[in-house]
């Protein structure tokens, strides 16, 4: 991998950061492999892009120190309000997307592994969000549907306590994983081969 | 592999000393830090440059350092990182931390180590 190939890298993971901040870290990643190219041409590069580290463990760190921006926080709601919108196994089932109950929407499958990736990895914040945005698409199913049928009897009462369960678990595991998370980051220094 | 990282988690306590105790000297570049750092501790701080910056990072937004860009000559521009006066407080308290903690260790493990 060359420099240009590490800065895209990095840019890339580095997008959860605020704008200003994933710049300042861009150029000064940049600027240390321009000093290392002034001083020791092409093989020292290489040699400081692998005391680098991959541009995903690096970016990671930083987003672990200077958090993620609202716009990602937007982005991984939105994601999650769609998800919980369309996977509800309520009565849309016609729309094709979601399997008649009590078979398990694969949507849903989808919105819980990517809660459980995105909140373990960028904290409870973010978790939060997309776990509270996802049980919020959830409900808003609920409302669409009876919208639709304007007969609340339609709801059986295990529609309910799926209704009711998802809802309060969504936002829990986004906030407890993204809890559990943060406690397990290693911001000061890392160990392991770094040193 | 127990002694590998026992290793490396007194490294970790001691490295952001040593980094802020560079930067006691005056303002300093990645690059130099990791240079002297290297230098004067006689090779055994080989701090990588995926060590260094996010730790300076951390240390700024902890308050204790800050930094600015620097345009000298032809050199290509670089950041610069200095302590503040609560960074230089706060390392005054460390180093002191830090010859206790030693002198203690050193009273109970005995002059060998053994």
């Amino acid at each position: 991998m060359n420099s240009a190939d590490y800065l895209r890298g990095l840019r890339l993971h580095l997008l959860p950061l605020p704008r200003k901040v994933r710049e300042e870290v861009l150029r000064e990643v940049s600027s240390h492999l321009n000093e290392a190219r002034t001083r020791g041409g092409e093989s020292l590069v290489s040699e400081t892009l692998e005391r680098f580290g991959p541009p995903s463990k690096l970016a990671l760190n930083y987003i672990r120190i200077w958090g993620v921006s609202t716009t990602f926080l937007l982005s991984v709601g939105a994601l999650g309000f769609i998800l919980g919108l369309l996977s509800a196994p309520l009565k849309l089932s016609f729309f094709g997307l979601v399997p008649p109950p009590p078979a398990p929407s694969l949507l849903y499958l989808l919105l819980l592994l990517l809660l459980v990736s995105i909140s373990y990895r960028y904290g409870l914040k973010t978790g939060l969000v997309m776990g509270l945005l996802g049980g919020a698409g959830y409900i808003s199913n609920v409302l669409l549907t009876y919208d639709l049928y304007k007969d609340w009897t339609t709801f059986t009462y295990s529609d309910i306590y799926s209704l009711t369960f998802n809802t309060v678990l969504l936002p829990a595991a986004g906030a407890v994983l993204g809890y559990l998370g943060e406690r397990f980051w290693e911001i000061d220094i890392e160990m392991e081969g770094q040193v | 592999m127990v002694q590998r990282v026992w290793s490396a988690e007194l490294k970790r306590g001691a490295i952001q000393l040593c980094i802020m105790a560079l930067l006691k000297e005056g303002r300093k570049y990645g690059f130099q830090i990791i240079k002297e750092l290297r230098e004067l501790s006689g090779g055994y701080f080989d701090l990588k440059e995926g060590t260094l910056y996010p730790a300076l990072h951390r240390l700024e937004k902890r308050g204790l350092v800050k930094s600015e860009w620097v345009i000298e000559g032809t050199a290509p521009p670089r950041r610069y990182y200095k302590l503040t006066d609560r960074g230089k407080s706060f390392l005054a308290e460390s180093v002191m931390e830090w010859r206790r903690m030693v002198s203690a260790t050193e009273m109970v493990i005995g002059g060998d180590g053994s």
